[in-house]
Order: C-alpha cells, then sequence, then structure tokens
C-alpha cells in the first residue's frame, strides 16, 4: 500500500519535472506552436440551435455562372444558404449561365422586390444602370470593382482584398519550392486577378529572391481543359508549384498537378482536399462571410450603402492552414521532405502576417494600382 | 371552310408538340423530385404571367387585391403593376425574330446557312463601335469640347442621324459578311453549311479579341467597350415616350422591336410579291429548272445572302444600340444567332409563323432560366424546352399519326391532299 502511492507519487513527479524541460526548451527556441491543436481540443460540439423567424424578410442572390466551381461561386452559396438556415429569412439563389444573362436576371430578381438583391461579380456598368433605374431597391455588390466608386443610396459594395493573403501564400510557395520556378494560372488578365498574383509573386520573392515566376491566363472562368494544357505547359517549364486564380477554370490546374506529382495552391474556397497532397494550402476568401454579413446587415437594419474594403485585417482573407479552418491535408498527405519543413513554413508566415498588420509589408494592391 | 379547317390545323399541331413535349419532359422533372404540374406552372407564369402569377389560370386572368382589402380580376397580359414580363419577353424576343428572318430569307434560296450568328455579332460591334466614334468625330468637327454642354439642336439632329449611321453600317457589316460564304458557295461551290459555321467562330473569336484588346475601355474587371454615345442611343419605352407606364418597367423593349416588325413586312413583301423573291424561291425549288427557265440563280443565292446577313447585323446593331449600350467579353457567345435558326425552323419559314414563335421561344427561354425563383432547379428548364422543340420538329410526324387516328372521322380529306405547304404564309 505504502510502496503504491510511493509510486505514484514518484511518476507524479516525474511527469511534472518532463513538462517543466518541455515548456522550458520550447521558449527557448521559439519553435512554431500550432494554434490549431489546441484549439480542435477544446472545441465543443455545436449545439442546433433554432433559427429566429425572420421569414418576412428576404433576398435574393445573384451568381456570375452556375454552382459547382468548388470555389468562389460555391462559397458565395454556401454564405446564402447559410444565412437562410441561420437568420431563417426567405432567400432565393439564382444561377446564371454567364455575362449575357445577368441583366436579365437581376431584373427579374427586381420585379420580385425583395429586401436585398446581392449580386456576385456582376459587371459595374449593369449593376450602376440598375441602381440607378430602381432606386426603392436595395442592392449589394460583392465582387464587383468599380473605376470609380459609385455613389447611390441603394447600393453598398463590399470588397475584399486578397493580395495579402496571396502573399502569405506565395511565402510558402517560395519556401517550399524545389526547382526555384513557381507559376500563377489566373482566369484573365485584369486587375481583380493580377491583385491575387502580384501578391503572391512579392510573397514569393520575399523568401526567395532569386525564384522564377511564371504566369499565364485561362481567359475564362469556366474552361478547366486550357486551364489544365496551360498549367502542364508551366509545370513542363521547370515550375513545381502553381497558384491558380480561375474560378472553375482551376479544377484543371489542381489536376494537372495531381497528375504530374507536382504541386499546386488552392484559391477561394478550401480546397486542400480535392486532390490530398497535391494542394498545399490554399488562399481563402470569405465570399461566404460576406454575403452572410449583407443578409445579415438587412436584419440587423443595419445596412448602410457606400463602399466597404476589407482584407486578411478583418478576416476576410486568409490561408486555410489559419485558425477556423485549420486544414491538415497536406501535412498527412503531401511529400515527406516538405511535411518536415512546414513548422518552418508556418512560422514563416505568422512572422509576415505580423509584419503585413503592423504595416511593415506593405503588399501592392493590383486594385487600387492598376497600372502595376 | 377549307381555310378555317388550315388554321386549326396549323394551331393544334404544334400545341398538341407541345403538351407532348411536356409529357415527356414530366419524366425527368419527376427524377429531380418536384411535381411536373407545379414546376409547368411555374414555367409559363415566369415567362408569361403577370408579377405573382401562381398557377395556368394566373396567365388568363388575375387577381389584384386593391388597397382596401377586397380583390378585383384583370386581364392578366396587360397588368403591368411593377413591371410586365410580356415586355421582358418582347425584349428578348426582338433579335430573335430579326436573326430568325434572316434564316428564313437564306433557307428560301436553298441556302442552308447557320452564320447568323456570326453576322449578329458582326452587326454588334460596328454599331458599338460607330455608337461612339462618330458621335466623337461630329463633335470634333462642329468644335464642341464637351458632349455635356453640346447645343440642343445638334443633339437633335445626332439623334436622328447617329443612329441610323450605326444600324446602316451594322446591315452593310453583316451583308458582306454573309455575301462572302454565299459567293463561294455560287462560285466553287463549297458547302454553306460548313462555311457559315467556320465564319461564326471566326466572328467570334474576332470579337473576343476586339474586346479585350483594341477596344477595351478601362481595366474592369470583365473586358468592354466604351458605352455608346447617348445620341446613338435608341431609347427604350421605359425610358423614354412611356416613361409612366408601368407595364414597360423595367424592359429596355424599344424601336428596336418595330422596326423587327416593319422589317419582318418588309420580308414577306420581298419573298411573296416582287420578281426577285419569287426568283429565290424558284431557285430553291428546283434550282435547274430555274436557271432553265432563264433565271440567274446565282445572282439570287448572292441577293438572298446579302438581305439576310443585313437583318443579322441590324439585329446585333439593335441589341447593342437599343438595349447593352456596350459590347462586353462574353456577349459574342450567348447564341442568339443560332436561337434564330431554331425560330425559323420551328416557325416553318413561315413569316407570321416567326412573328409567333420568336415571343413564344422568348417566353420559355425567360421561364427556364426563371425557375430558379421558384426555388427549382434552372437545368429543368433547358431539358424542358429541348423537349418541346424537338416534339415541335416532329410535326409533320404528328400530323400523320394524328390522321391515322382520326382516320374515320376526317370525312372528305384526303391523306393525299395534304402538302406540307399549308402553314407557309
Amino acid at each position: 500500500m505504502f510502496r503504491l502511492v510511493n509510486r505514484r507519487l514518484l511518476l507524479l513527479i516525474a511527469a511534472i519535472t518532463l513538462l517543466g524541460i518541455m515548456s522550458v526548451r520550447a521558449q527557448d527556441t521559439t519553435e512554431y506552436v500550432d494554434e490549431c491543436v489546441a484549439e480542435t481540443a477544446s472545441e465543443a460540439p455545436a449545439e442546433a440551435v433554432a433559427p429566429p423567424d425572420n421569414s418576412d424578410i428576404s433576398f435574393t442572390i445573384i451568381l456570375p455562372n452556375p454552382r459547382g466551381d468548388r470555389s468562389f461561386i460555391d462559397s458565395a452559396a454556401a454564405g446564402a444558404e447559410r444565412a437562410i438556415a441561420e437568420l431563417g429569412v426567405q432567400g432565393t439563389i439564382v444561377e446564371t449561365a454567364g455575362v449575357q444573362e445577368h441583366d436579365a436576371a437581376i431584373r427579374r430578381a427586381v420585379q420580385d422586390s425583395p429586401d436585398l438583391i446581392i449580386t456576385i461579380a456582376v459587371d459595374a456598368s449593369t449593376i450602376e444602370e440598375i441602381a440607378d433605374e430602381f432606386p426603392d431597391q436595395l442592392f449589394a455588390a460583392q465582387e464587383t470593382f468599380f473605376p470609380e466608386n459609385p455613389d447611390y443610396d441603394n447600393l453598398a459594395l463590399f470588397n475584399i482584398f486578397t493580395h495579402e493573403n496571396s502573399y502569405l501564400a506565395g511565402v510558402a510557395a517560395g519556401m517550399l519550392t524545389r526547382t526555384k520556378i513557381v507559376g500563377a494560372v489566373g482566369g484573365g488578365d485584369f486587375p481583380g486577378i493580377n491583385l491575387f498574383i502580384i501578391g503572391f509573386e512579392e510573397g514569393v520573392k520575399s523568401v526567395c529572391p532569386e525564384c522564377q515566376t511564371l504566369r499565364s491566363y485561362v481567359g475564362s472562368f469556366s474552361d478547366p481543359v486550357t486551364a489544365k494544357e496551360q498549367a502542364l505547359n508551366l509545370y513542363t517549364e521547370g515550375a513545381d508549384i502553381l497558384y491558380q486564380v480561375a474560378g472553375r477554370s482551376g479544377e484543371g490546374v489542381l489536376a494537372a498537378a495531381s497528375e504530374t506529382g507536382n504541386l499546386a495552391i488552392g484559391v477561394d474556397s478550401n480546397q486542400d482536399d480535392l486532390y490530398p497532397g497535391s494542394i498545399m494550402v490554399s488562399a481563402m476568401k470569405r465570399v461566404d462571410n460576406a454575403v452572410f454579413g449583407f443578409v445579415e446587415s438587412i436584419v440587423n437594419d443595419t445596412y448602410t450603402p457606400g463602399v466597404t474594403n476589407v482584407g486578411m485585417a478583418e478576416g476576410y482573407a486568409g490561408l486555410s492552414w489559419d485558425l477556423g479552418i485549420c486544414s491538415r491535408t497536406f501535412d498527412e498527405n503531401g511529400p515527406e521532405d516538405l511535411v518536415a519543413k512546414l513548422p518552418e513554413v508556418r512560422q514563416a508566415i505568422a512572422e509576415a502576417r505580423a509584419a503585413i498588420l503592423a504595416g511593415d509589408i506593405v503588399v501592392t494592391n493590383a486594385l487600387l494600382e492598376p497600372a502595376s | 371552310m377549307k381555310a378555317l379547317r388550315q388554321t386549326l390545323d396549323s394551331i393544334s399541331i404544334p400545341i398538341i408538340a407541345i403538351l407532348l413535349g411536356l409529357a415527356a419532359s414530366s419524366i425527368f422533372v419527376a427524377l429531380a423530385n418536384v411535381s411536373p404540374i407545379e414546376t409547368y406552372q411555374k414555367l409559363f407564369c415566369e415567362g408569361f404571367g403577370p408579377r405573382g402569377c401562381q398557377n395556368f389560370g394566373d396567365l388568363l386572368f388575375f387577381q389584384v387585391s386593391n388597397g382596401d382589402g377586397g380583390t378585383s380580376t384583370v386581364f392578366s397580359p396587360l397588368y403591368g403593376e411593377g413591371g410586365s414580363r410580356i415586355a421582358l419577353l418582347l425584349e428578348q424576343a426582338t433579335p430573335l425574330i430579326l436573326t430568325a428572318l434572316s434564316a428564313a430569307v437564306a433557307f428560301q434560296a436553298g441556302m442552308f446557312s447557320i452564320g447568323m450568328d456570326g453576322q449578329f455579332v458582326m452587326g454588334a460591334i460596328t454599331a458599338a463601335f460607330l455608337g461612339y466614334w462618330v458621335p466623337d468625330q461630329i463633335y470634333l468637327l462642329v468644335g464642341v469640347t464637351d458632349p455635356e454642354a453640346a447645343p440642343i439642336i445638334l443633339k437633335t439632329i445626332m439623334h436622328g442621324v447617329v443612329p441610323l449611321i450605326c444600324l446602316g453600317a451594322a446591315m452593310l457589316v453583316g451583308a458582306i459578311y454573309s455575301w462572302i460564304p454565299g459567293y463561294i458557295k455560287v462560285k466553287l461551290n463549297v458547302n454553306e453549311l460548313i462555311s457559315t459555321i467556320i465564319f461564326n467562330a471566326i466572328a467570334v473569336q474576332l470579337i473576343t479579341y476586339l474586346v479585350n484588346f483594341p477596344m477595351r475601355a478601362d481595366f474592369n474587371n470583365i473586358a468592354r467597350t466604351r458605352r455608346i454615345d447617348d445620341t446613338a442611343w435608341l431609347i427604350p419605352f421605359n425610358r423614354g415616350i412611356f416613361q409612366d407606364v408601368e407595364w414597360f418597367s423595367g424592359a429596355r423593349v424599344g424601336v428596336g422591336l418595330i422596326i423587327a416588325l416593319i422589317a419582318a413586312g418588309l420580308v414577306w413583301f420581298y419573298l411573296r410579291r416582287t420578281t426577285a423573291g419569287y426568283e429565290q424561291r424558284m431557285t430553291r425549288g428546283t434550282s435547274l429548272f430555274a436557271r432553265f427557265g432563264g433565271i440567274p440563280t446565282g445572282r439570287a443565292v448572292l441577293r438572298a445572302m446579302l438581305i439576310s446577313g443585313a437583318l443579322s447585323g441590324l439585329a446585333g446593331a439593335i441589341a447593342i444600340l437599343g438595349v447593352e449600350r456596350r459590347v462586353v467579353d462574353g456577349f459574342a457567345t450567348g447564341g442568339t444567332g443560332f436561337d434564330g435558326v431554331l425560330v425559323a425552323i420551328l416557325a416553318k419559314e413561315s413569316i407570321v409563323g416567326i412573328l409567333l414563335v420568336a415571343p413564344f421561344f422568348a417566353g420559355l427561354n425567360l421561364g427556364a432560366t426563371n425557375l430558379q425563383f421558384g426555388d427549382l432547379p434552372r437545368q429543368l428548364g433547358g431539358i424542358i424546352i429541348s423537349f418541346i422543340i424537338l416534339f415541335n420538329a416532329m410535326e409533320d410526324f404528328i400530323r400523320q399519326r394524328l390522321r391515322a387516328l382520326l382516320r374515320g372521322r376526317y370525312w372528305t380529306r384526303k391523306s393525299s391532299a395534304t402538302s406540307g405547304e399549308s402553314t407557309a404564309v
């Protein structure tokens, strides 16, 4: 009996000592601490809460292309669905087949006079004309970049700037590339896409100044076949990591990465699980949160017209590795030599993030400086 | 009596075909786990019904609640509170009528030209370019530096002249673009089906290039050309003369529709009442015999192709000057020209038929896209439309079967006496 207690006491003392040593060592080497591990441990199972009844509030969301891109459009639709489920409002999700249908779809939506019409990536001229024509209808535009900020009492604009999280993705790519060549495949050559690509390239150069960066533009957001061809070309040219910024076309880039055994970086949604081990990280843009926020602003009666610019600081842009998503697919499926480097990479990203948020690093914003 | 029976015949067959199409597509609708009847009600309500339309009955008469809680019955097509869908439908039908006329003229010269799409976008880009270039030149010539401050008299004159220049130039470009396949058909016997498909592809690529590079206006996310000058704008009814008529609210139907109707009248006159029209129809019927009879068949074909191209070019110009006011990247791949070919075939190339089928087709399209406003998947709309078109294309087959079914009661009619021409006007 006495011996038993004694042994337990000894074990306890040993454990405490061990813990003490470990904690001291952790402090010594400033080793990267993965916040995600702590978070998943403490996460309580979410309780199902019955949504409040806001069925007298309605909104319509116009998507620029059919769903199923597993990226940007699906993210917007997910935000709308979450708003319907959690806020208890009436929502109509409208897919269009392309730019030629946007106008007609919005005009049709106006006929139902919902409390809010949310447009996703609809062209600025279309929105301006319709907002001008129907002054009594509230509009919210997401992903529409106006050459000059519009001034309508019935139009709220929400811009998510993604140059900073693209920079972080660039840091990861610059540190993990074996060939010292990385590339980006964009949907089209215009500021909204170059915002991502320029940020990414700056991130790459910041950790790997001798690295070469390649670019390729698909010219379409719904052409995975062409995108795949272009990605295969870039891989042949020696690139081993490609950043895709091309909506549904980007699926072709991801597929090319998986086929050739190279790596890709996903965009907008968390795409890490599409080809486990081939997609190292995704540069996420929380379109879903923006859509949800729009609907919430109607429910809470806080709708304000005008332009809102957000980015990484406000939590609308980030990486799939971040807290809240904590994707660790690449850690489990990626090539061993690269996985071994990941703690170091995450450390560098954490530092870069802090520097950006503190203003020590300024990433070029291609939308505000179109000439770049 | 014969005329009555013929009219009945030409109306009843398409209706039966539509019903058959709906019946066939209901399999797929049921597979998608939604009620077919509900889907069809939604489809027709969205396409043709008044705002708030719930069932088939509402398509004709509609209960509207007036202020004091009571209701009154209104005739649905005229009900325009918050904008009529018929007006939206007419906006969409305008280019369809013109491209269908274009197809009909080509077909009736024996040319199976499907180049309407290419001619349409070529006309559109011409109008979009001249829509801002011509006013610029005029301002420069007159010495006005600020177009906003231009004298009213100048603006009024320009309002009359500039759209005409744009429309005329677009017709010319469309005509030339259609003449080339016609010419190589007549001289080199190159199959017009193949050459017009190629020409469509070239036009679409060319416009994508023009919009993305030389004519690109700004750093907008989607490439676009400059907006046409206000003096080139064919102001739609809801912004112009019928500003206060709520029926037109939201729809950009305008002068273009009137132009399309006039064009339909002229095409009918040309085909049925002029020597040239007779020549080209003879060429189609029996080309060798026509040539033997002294008809210059080559010239008749080329003339038909020129008229056909001009009509498609006109459609493109109206789409820009009246509706879009600029060409946006992606406009060229919309496929309006192909829809026009489809309308012409469904209407059996008859002018009256085109005027009926084009709005119907536009309404179906509208209804199919807008199924989503009733929480139904948009793909269902495409399936239903396809089936309706398929069964309409089987018109002759349905007519024969129907005859066989009704033979006992079809007294005097001999089956050999029925000709396919009965529906042509």
